[in-house]
């Protein structure tokens, strides 16, 4: 029968059936909204998982799960699940597991918008209680209740640089039967993999290193067991944050070099943080690298191959002098993100504007602080332009 | 555009055309996928060719102009074109040099598709080519005519791994009055900057190492401002211009060229020395090994690494090959080069396939040759798994 033009236009093509002898380089990507079916009861099988396949784009999609694959083996977890952004990822994680009632602890020292997550949304409007504890100096055993469900905090805090014992807290939290989730995004599988060390799950925003190009947002859930993420995946269905195949695609190719990018903003860092620590303009460096950092001892435990990865702060003393000294930069920018292969800074106001100023005080977070994302430069050409900034802004 | 006066036909076209507000600076370069640009009228579109701004994507395109931009500065140029392929590289720049009645002198081991368009296309055009061996400096001394406008050589060739002497044959064919181009795709300007040293026009299979993803195809060329000009002026005609997209993803490819190459490389010279530690192995070419002719020669103009391309030959036995190729796990067949995956390549049966038995036995091309592009894994667990398979000639 000849087709109409307009039922050609519509249908011709729509299927691609490859060759068995063609196994593509790289994975397709799989611009899909959703599935055709030739019967109700294949589509009934596949829904309710008797049978493999997939339905409706925002409940799965191949070039995603290819990513999920990568992300699963090189954390060493059981299954992951992969969202819109960071924080799309963090509120799955933690909604998914927690209901009004249920009490929360999280490091004081957090991203700022995490912070806010846990106080402004979760305990202000939907009856969680959360506990804000400063996990390096306090004993976190004594604020266990009944009714705490999750443990929550940094591999590397954002912005102070701090590294927790994850062993020692993963003990504490599982003694409660809590889950212990950590953002992992600052450090990456290639410097640290918490669910090795007794974390539940890792969560990221892939955004910063893992996708380290500054091209995507993206949000990663790992988990050390099938069912957390089972379960993550089926709320996730109702709120449906999910990541774009294309944005999926993109973060697969990026995580094909995230070992060597690991290493090179590592190797950089540890200069940069050495040459900080020499400068008389610099009251602290924070980097876990540095023996002289209280830190050193732990990461140099938990992280693999004497890697610290590529963020450190300094301290410049005021707000002021840190505006001076990104004002003067020739090279470097003020970026409202972080983990690209350029080196940006960002203020402790940007990071954590979503904390209020009482808020970034009582967690210690000064305004002088300026937080740098190492990039993948020639070290001698970043420290060049921190050289001749802090030169002109003086002491 | 918000007038009420129009219909919702011509608004849906005519809306969210432009970006509204403050123009950010992005981390990263917005993709123009756009086919042609607007101008305000006929003074503007005038401005706008004295300034020689983007009017039409075939002519000009703000990807393509920025990984133009890129090239320039990593092979050392005045000025880059980007292309839709290498081979689209490759033939519109020896085209822009050449005409009727004139010669070019290319080396005889370039990559098979370089000596279709040669042999079959170039003698359409009334173009004279003849191939010998760059490795060999009297015999491109003796394939010099009066009529010799272009001398060609890849930095490496495929798939002996051959290294030539770029600065010595730019001296010949400058000697000469002739020009040379080179194509740097197996080395990239991480370990070879062509340009550098003597040069004319130096053209990368973006594909290969420098997108280094597997995931595009690009060509560049880069020369003088003078040369790539008239490059500049076929291009336009024959339409061989890269696609915004492709530009973006190589541009996006480039960024970590330096760390997978130089890891490439290294792991390309680990290989190949447990390569040649193998007793099923009966030879291996790689620059970086003493056993290699070259190895002097690279050691003196790869001072960076002798590239992530190898070969090595087993004994000529197709059933015990095939249990080689399907035992190894990490390298698989590939009809591409230079990504961050190890890829095998069987010249007998691809690259060379066309060529008489005596001609590339001569070459040294035997059936039992296999070529890697050597990717950015652990170079140990590489080493591993090539050893587990060969043991299949035990």
């Amino acid at each position: 029968m000849k087709k109409g033009l307009m039922t050609t236009l519509t249908h011709a093509g729509s299927k691609i059936t490859m060759p068995s002898t063609s196994m593509p380089k790289v994975a397709p990507l799989y611009m899909n909204a959703a599935y055709c079916f030739d019967d109700a009861e294949t589509l009934a099988a596949v829904g309710s998982g008797e049978k493999e396949g997939y339905l409706y784009g925002r409940t799965s999609n191949p070039t995603n799960d290819c990513l999920r694959e990568i992300l699963t083996a090189i954390d060493e977890g059981a299954d992951s699940q992969v969202y819109s952004s960071g924080m799309g990822a963090i509120s799955m994680a933690v909604m998914s597991n927690i209901k009004a009632g249920d009490h929360i602890i999280a490091n004081k020292v957090i991203f700022g918008t995490s912070f806010k997550f846990f106080r402004a949304e979760l305990r202000d409007k939907f009856g969680v209680e959360v506990s804000f504890v400063d996990f390096a100096n306090d004993d976190i055993e004594k604020y266990f209740k009944p009714n705490t469900r999750i443990v929550y905090m940094e591999t590397i805090a954002n912005p102070t640089i701090d590294v927790l014992d994850i062993r020692k807290i993963a003990a504490s939290a599982h003694a409660h039967d809590c889950l212990l989730i950590v953002d992992n995004t600052f450090a990456t599988p290639a410097v640290c993999r918490p669910l090795t060390l007794g974390a539940d799950m890792v969560v990221y925003s892939a955004t910063k290193f893992m996708c380290g190009h500054s091209d995507i947002l993206a949000g990663v859930i790992v988990a050390n067991k099938k069912s957390l993420i089972d379960h993550i995946t089926d709320v996730g269905h109702s709120y449906g944050p999910i990541m774009s195949p294309f944005d999926a695609w993109l973060l697969i190719r990026s995580l094909r070099t995230l070992e060597i990018r690991i290493a090179q903003h590592s190797r950089n860092a540890m200069q940069a943080a050495e040459y900080f620590q020499g400068h008389k303009q610099v009251a602290h460096t924070l980097y876990p690298g540095l023996a002289s950092s209280p830190a050193h001892k732990v990461a140099s435990e938990i992280f693999s191959r004497g890697l610290y990865g590529g963020m450190l702060s300094i301290d410049l003393g005021s707000e002021k002098n840190v505006n001076d000294v990104i004002r003067n930069f020739k090279m470097i920018k003020l970026v409202p993100s972080l983990g690209a292969f350029t080196t940006t800074v960002s203020d402790t106001k940007t990071s954590h504007g979503a904390m209020t100023k009482a808020e970034r005080d009582a967690s210690g977070l000064s305004d002088g602080l300026l937080r740098v994302s190492i990039g993948l430069e020639n070290v001698e050409d970043i420290i060049e332009d921190f050289e001749q900034s802090m030169k002109k802004v003086g002491r | 555009m918000n007038d009420p006066k129009y219909t919702r036909e011509t608004g849906i076209l005519h809306q969210g055309a432009y970006l509204q507000g403050r123009r950010d600076t992005p981390e990263t370069a917005p993709i123009y996928l756009t086919t042609a640009f607007n101008v305000e009228d006929l003074d503007d579109l005038e401005a706008t060719y004295a300034v020689k701004g983007y009017t039409y994507q075939r002519t000009r395109n703000p990807n393509r102009a920025a990984l133009a931009e890129l090239m320039t500065y990593l092979e050392q140029g005045e000025r880059s074109l980007i292309f839709s392929s290498g081979m689209a590289a490759i033939s519109t720049v020896l085209l822009s040099m050449l005409g009727s009645g004139d010669h070019l002198l290319a080396d005889s081991t370039l990559y098979g598709e370089c000596i279709t368009l040669f042999n079959n296309m170039f003698p359409h055009y009334g173009i004279e080519v003849t191939l010998v061996d760059f490795t060999d400096h009297a015999a491109i001394e003796a394939g010099f005519r009066p009529n010799t406008k272009v001398l060609y050589t890849e930095t490496i060739s495929n798939p002996m791994i051959t290294v030539i002497d770029i600065e010595a044959v730019a001296a010949m064919a400058h000697r000469r009055k002739a020009m040379l181009v080179v194509d740097n795709t197996f080395t990239t300007s991480v370990s070879m900057k062509p340009l550098t040293v003597g040069a004319d026009v130096s053209i990368n299979s973006l594909t290969k190492f420098a997108n280094g993803h597997s995931d595009a195809v690009a060509g560049s060329a880069t020369g003088s401002e003078a040369l790539i000009q008239k490059v500049y002026e076929l291009q336009v005609l024959l339409g061989t211009t890269g696609d915004p997209f492709t530009a973006w993803l190589v541009q996006r490819g480039i960024r970590t060229m330096d760390l997978r190459v130089e890891k490439q490389m290294d792991n390309a010279a680990r290989l190949a020395a447990a390569l040649e530690a193998n007793p099923h192995v009966l030879r291996v070419h790689h620059p970086s090994l003493a056993s290699h002719p070259q190895h002097e020669l690279a050691k003196r103009i790869l001072r960076h690494g002798c590239g992530g391309m190898l070969s090595f030959v087993m004994p000529d036995d197709r059933k015990l090959i095939n249990a080689f190729m399907r035992k190894l796990n990490l390298a698989h067949y590939a009809m591409t080069l230079g990504g961050y995956r190890t890829t095998l390549s069987h010249p007998v049966m691809s690259s060379h396939h066309g060529v008489p038995e005596a001609d590339r036995l001569r070459m040294g091309i035997t059936f039992g040759l296999m070529r890697v592009s050597v990717g950015i894994e652990n170079p140990d667990d590489l080493i591993a798994d090539f050893n587990q398979a060969l043991e299949v000639f035990k």
